[in-house]
């Protein structure tokens, strides 16, 4: 009876994927419409990491690495002006899942990810609503979120108003890859 | 008179020897409403409008006094509710088991709360809104949010939260909002997006830390309640020494002095005094509610809905009927019941009884300084209780007979003064209590007055009598004085007010105010037995009749009943209530003592109806002002109800719609239907009123139209009107201007075609005229001469014709003879003219040198000699035209022709008149008829 509490014990921890999923290539996406302009941007330099043991993640996105836009000018202002890239290089997204996740269950399920998130160097508590969908071969998150510029302290100026939205809406949608080793 | 504070007591302890050991808790009477059925209520709610819901397993249930409203949660119907809430806009929140959250709107929908955050997945187990209209819930799982009409925020463990299960939510008076949890309170803030947790747990003083109910009371005081620690206000640690003897607390509510809780076990504990006893319920209990009418309401575990009103409620002790109530200056409760006196001290849990030495039916009772009860009687006269001893005595009134019964019983200063049948009578008594001498009183006059029914004393010290058939009576220092105005009335009660006024009702239940020497009449006569009077508060009188308890509401002119008539025993027995400082009016019945907690009664009566649904061709459409409804909308149900839970039974309504019935409709569905309303302008008024008296009742009223089809509106018909006859102008004057144009065309044309055909004439007839001058000069140069006068007179006659169009027939055959006369020159008698003209005729007209052409063409195409002369006739016919007829008699070789003539004539006629030119060639015969033209005027 021991032996097979033991056994089965043994062949659980073998079975267990690694507490730690990983990715460097998340895709990013944000979209600003505004009365005169939509302007589209996106990465797929999004770096990730979820812990599945103790629900917590952490996410760093390089905001120099958006590409998209009307024109290289305005990538330039997005980068400089409104962003302070050369400032705060990184926007970041840590903390930890609300639900109470069993990650050894496949399939989709919705969850909250609860946690600071950072842009323009200006933190800011938030709840963000996604789906994970766990999978042979990792987990995939997709998520969708606004963020109000003047939440973060991002100024537009008043020339460009018309063609900047006040809240610009982020897709993100990432694969974590169980971490190797 | 002062008393010795020791020797109070020491009768006290005395008393003791006869203590019955009866609780003084009170016995609630309640109501039951039954649920529809598979619903068992786990929270209640009375929302902006006085409606109640109630939520819990099979849903949620809006209740009226009457009919129960179910909302139905689109997604699902097998969820329960677990948390509900008001929010400042008056509506309802519902929180459910499964973390999700609705609106409630008017039209039984239920709107879902979706947050961009996403919703709990843990049961929701509290909802509050604060002073700034953030939205704070609680669950059982995921800690504490708030949404602040914006972002979606969460307080949990990790924030500092002392747990994430929490299971009870309040704000507090400063605006923190606590959380009850397994291991004490936290108290959180939320201010710029800084999160603030403190704890409240055993070190600061909570006696258990499981907090599993929290409750903020309208005094502003935050209450906890505990798994086995009780109930406590957070603002005093001291308080949890209220030993607890109940379980785990599931909820607290407090209103004023009222304690209440329920725990686990579903009992209800009451704190009574210092402590908390067993509140009373018909079943195991789930949830509670204070409604803002004084009611608590009770849900049962076993699916009975429960209400009893808190101002009302038996007071346990005395048994049987009481017959006279007394409070005496030191606040104790004194009552005159079957076979003892009983007497309650204040702020004492129980009451004592001291037996009767006799049975008897005390009537009266009146304290003489500390120690001598005074008794009166009905039929066994006036007795002394010594309250040291506990000793009987009978007091032989030489005046009075035993067997009249004392009513009233009045102490001041070393006198008794006593209300019987007999009169009114005055006993002074010495320094120990006993009776020196009993006078009656009479009038100044020397007049008796009898068949007293009560006295009272004043606040300001004065003696009042109301007396049978003689009003109210004054006791001055030796007379009685009858005030004036009362006289011949017969007043059964009175009570005394502050102000040093008094009310009193008459015999028909007329209710009167007295004070200052004047009289106010407050009331039509009520038609009640009434027994005693009471006063609620400044604008409140309370009725205590024969059949039931009353409320006389003098602001609202409306009587108000508390029972259902002959609900309760009241018993036979006159003024049997007794009012103090307390909020505590004592009513005694036939059932014994019964109690009315001012503090309960609800500072208005909600009488008047609420609309609870308005159905617009079958959808609930909300209640906005002047509304206008479409032509088809015209299916219309109001459901009211008036939110009165006290005694809803016995409101009645009537409605009437203010533009289609004619008169107001008794109803008791409280439902109005108009299933086809034509268009028009109507309002929709609704009355409640207790027993039917809607004298006073205020209406609900709502205004609206229904509209006219489009088609009848005036501005349709005004409009199509407008339009057709727009159309009809336009008709008319395209018509007007297509003629004008037509005959500006046509005028033009004929002018052109005139002006031509005219000048046409020039040249043919000086071509014809120059052929004859030659003729002349050749043959007769003499006569030429002539003949060039006559010629140039023709000419100017027909210069001055030319630009005529017409000319008369006077003038044409002037011109024709003048012509005649120029061809007479050169033909002699080969020609002749015969003319056979009326002079009526002259006058007409016709267009110039048609004649003249005639006549020419005749000389043109004919032959004629001296031998055979042609004879032109010229005459106008029978029918009014002019004859121009020659012999038909054609040259072999034709003269010289333009080829105009008879056409030129034609063509002139056709555009000058509608009559033709007809050309006739009877045999032998050449014929023109010429129509005449009649002149313009």
């Amino acid at each position: 009876m021991t032996q097979l509490t033991f056994l089965s014990a043994f062949l659980w921890v073998l079975l267990q994927v690694p507490p730690i999923f990983l990715t460097d290539q998340g895709q990013v996406s944000f979209r600003s419409e505004a009365p005169l302009e939509t302007i589209e941007a996106s990465s797929n330099t999004l770096r990730g990491a979820v812990n599945t043991e103790d629900r917590n993640f952490a996410f760093v996105l390089n905001m120099n690495a958006f590409r998209g836009f009307n024109d290289p000018l305005q990538r330039e202002h997005f980068c400089e002006k409104f962003l302070e890239c050369g400032k705060f290089p990184e926007s970041t997204f840590s903390g930890k899942f609300i639900e109470k996740l069993d990650f050894s269950q496949m399939g989709k399920r919705e969850v909250r990810a609860k946690g600071t998130f950072s842009i323009h160097g200006v933190e800011r508590e938030r709840i963000i609503r996604g789906t994970m969908d766990i999978r042979p071969d990792g987990i995939r998150i997709v998520a969708g979120f606004s963020v109000k510029l003047a939440d973060h302290n991002i100024k537009i100026p008043l020339v460009v108003h018309q063609n900047v939205a006040e809240e610009i809406q982020v897709r993100i949608d990432m694969l974590l890859t169980p971490k190797a080793g | 008179m002062m008393r010795s504070p020791s020797y109070r007591k020491s009768w006290w302890l005395c008393s003791c020897v006869l203590w019955l050991g009866l609780t003084a808790s009170a016995q609630q009477r309640f109501s039951r409403y039954e649920l529809p059925k598979g619903v068992i209520v786990q929270h209640m709610l009375e929302d902006e409008q006085g409606f109640i819901w109630v939520g819990g397993q099979g849903g949620i249930l809006r209740f009226d006094g009457s009919r129960w409203d179910p909302y139905v949660r689109p997604d699902t119907t097998d969820v329960p509710v677990t948390s509900l809430a008001r929010c400042p806009a008056g509506e309802v929140w519902i929180g459910y088991k499964d973390g999700r959250l609705f609106r409630a709107e008017a039209d039984l929908d239920l709107d879902p709360f979706e947050p961009e955050e996403g919703t709990s997945q843990a049961p929701i187990t509290g909802m509050v809104f604060d002073s700034l209209g953030r939205l704070w819930y609680a669950t059982y799982g995921e800690g504490l949010y708030v949404y602040d009409n914006e972002r979606l925020y969460n307080f949990d463990e990790e924030d500092g939260l002392p747990g994430n299960d929490l299971y009870a939510l309040a704000v507090d008076a400063r605006g923190n909002v606590l959380v009850g949890t397994d291991q004490g309170i936290g108290r959180c803030r939320f201010e710029q997006g800084q999160k603030t947790i403190d704890l409240i747990g055993l070190d600061e003083g909570l006696p258990d830390e499981m907090v599993t109910a929290l409750f903020h009371d309208p005094d502003d005081r935050t209450w906890a309640g505990m798994y086995d620690g009780g109930v406590m206000p957070l603002d005093d640690l001291t308080f949890h020494a209220t030993p607890w003897p109940g379980s785990r607390v599931e909820q607290v509510l407090v209103k004023g002095e009222g304690i209440w809780a329920l725990d686990e076990a579903g009992k209800v504990w009451k704190r009574v005094l210092d402590r908390f006893e067993a509140f009373e319920t018909p079943e195991p209990i789930s949830a509670m509610l204070l409604d803002r009418q004084g009611n608590l309401w009770l849900s049962g575990q076993r699916g009975g809905i429960y209400l009893t009103a808190l101002y009302f409620s038996k007071v346990a002790g005395p048994t049987g009927e009481s017959h006279s109530v007394y409070i005496d200056p030191d606040q104790t409760l004194w009552v005159g019941g079957q076979g003892a006196l009983y007497y309650q001290r204040h702020a004492e849990r129980s009451f004592s009884a001291i037996r009767l030495p006799r049975p008897m039916r005390i009537t009266s009772l009146t304290l003489q300084g500390n120690k001598i009860m005074w008794v009166g009687t009905l039929g066994q006269g006036l007795w002394q209780l010594d309250l040291f001893s506990q000793q009987w005595q009978s007091v032989p009134l030489p005046t009075l007979s035993k067997t009249v019964p004392i009513l009233s019983l009045i102490q001041q200063d070393a006198s008794i003064w006593m209300a019987t049948f007999g009169g009114i009578f005055r006993a002074q008594l010495d320094g120990a209590g006993q009776l020196i001498e009993c006078e009656k009183l009479r009038q100044a006059s020397g007049e008796e007055v009898e068949y007293i029914y009560q006295g009272i004393k004043d606040e300001a010290g004065g003696i009042w009598f109301a007396a049978d058939g003689k009003g109210l009576v004054k006791a001055n220092e030796d007379s009685l004085w009858l005030v004036p105005e009362f006289r011949n009335e017969s007043l059964y009660a009175m009570c005394a007010v502050a102000e040093g006024g008094l009310y009193a009702a008459n015999k028909d239940g007329q209710l009167f105010y007295y004070g200052k020497n004047r009289l106010d009449t407050l009331s039509p006569a009520l038609q009640l037995d009434v027994l005693s009077l009471g006063m609620l508060d400044s604008q409140r009188l309370l009725i205590h009749h024969r059949s039931g308890l009353d409320v006389w509401d003098m602001a609202q002119q409306q009587r108000i009943p508390l029972l259902e008539r002959d609900e309760l025993t009241m018993g036979t027995s006159l003024n049997v209530l007794a009012q103090n400082r307390a909020p505590h009016l004592y009513i005694g019945t036939g059932e014994g003592l019964w109690r009315v907690d001012r503090q309960y009664f609800p500072r208005e009566i909600p009488l008047q109806p609420q609309i609870k649904q308005f159905l617009v061709n079958e959808h609930t459409r909300s209640l906005t002002k002047n509304q206008h409804l479409a032509y088809d909308e015209n299916y219309l149900v109001f459901s009211y109800a008036s939110l009165w839970y006290g005694h809803g039974s016995v409101i009645q309504y009537r409605h009437r719609l203010v533009g289609f019935d004619r008169d107001w409709v008794r109803s008791g569905d409280q439902q109005a239907i108009y299933p086809r309303l034509n268009p028009g302008e109507y309002t929709f008024e609704v009355q409640a009123a207790f027993e039917g008296d809607f004298a006073h009742a205020s209406p609900y009223t709502f205004s609206f139209n229904v509209r006219r089809p489009f088609w009848e509106q005036w501005w349709f018909i005004l409009g199509g009107l407008a339009g057709v006859g727009a159309l009809l102008l336009y008709v008319i004057r395209s018509r007007e201007r297509r003629l004008t144009r037509a005959q500006e065309l046509e005028k033009e044309n004929i002018e052109y075609q005139f002006d031509t055909l005219r000048s046409q004439i020039n040249p043919h007839f000086l071509f014809n005229s120059f052929a004859t001058l030659s003729a002349l000069i050749e043959e007769k140069p003499s006569r030429a001469v002539g003949y060039v006068d006559q010629l140039s007179d023709f000419f100017r006659n027909i210069l001055s014709y030319r630009k005529q169009p017409l000319i008369s027939l006077n003038e044409e055959r002037a011109l024709l003879d003048n012509y005649f006369a120029l061809q007479s020159q050169r033909y002699g008698a080969a020609i002749a003219l015969q003319q056979e003209i009326p002079a009526k005729a002259l006058a007409y007209q016709l267009p110039p040198l048609v004649l003249q052409l005639l006549v020419e063409n005749a000389l043109k195409h004919n032959r004629f000699s001296v031998e055979e002369p042609l004879t032109i006739e010229v005459k106008v016919t029978e029918a009014g035209k002019l004859l121009v007829r020659n012999p038909l008699r054609p040259k072999s070789t034709p003269g010289p022709s333009t080829g105009l003539g008879i056409e030129n004539i034609k063509h002139r006629y056709r555009l000058l008149s509608e009559k033709d030119v007809q050309v006739l060639q009877p045999p032998g015969f050449f014929e023109v008829y010429l129509p005449l033209i009649l002149p313009a005027s």
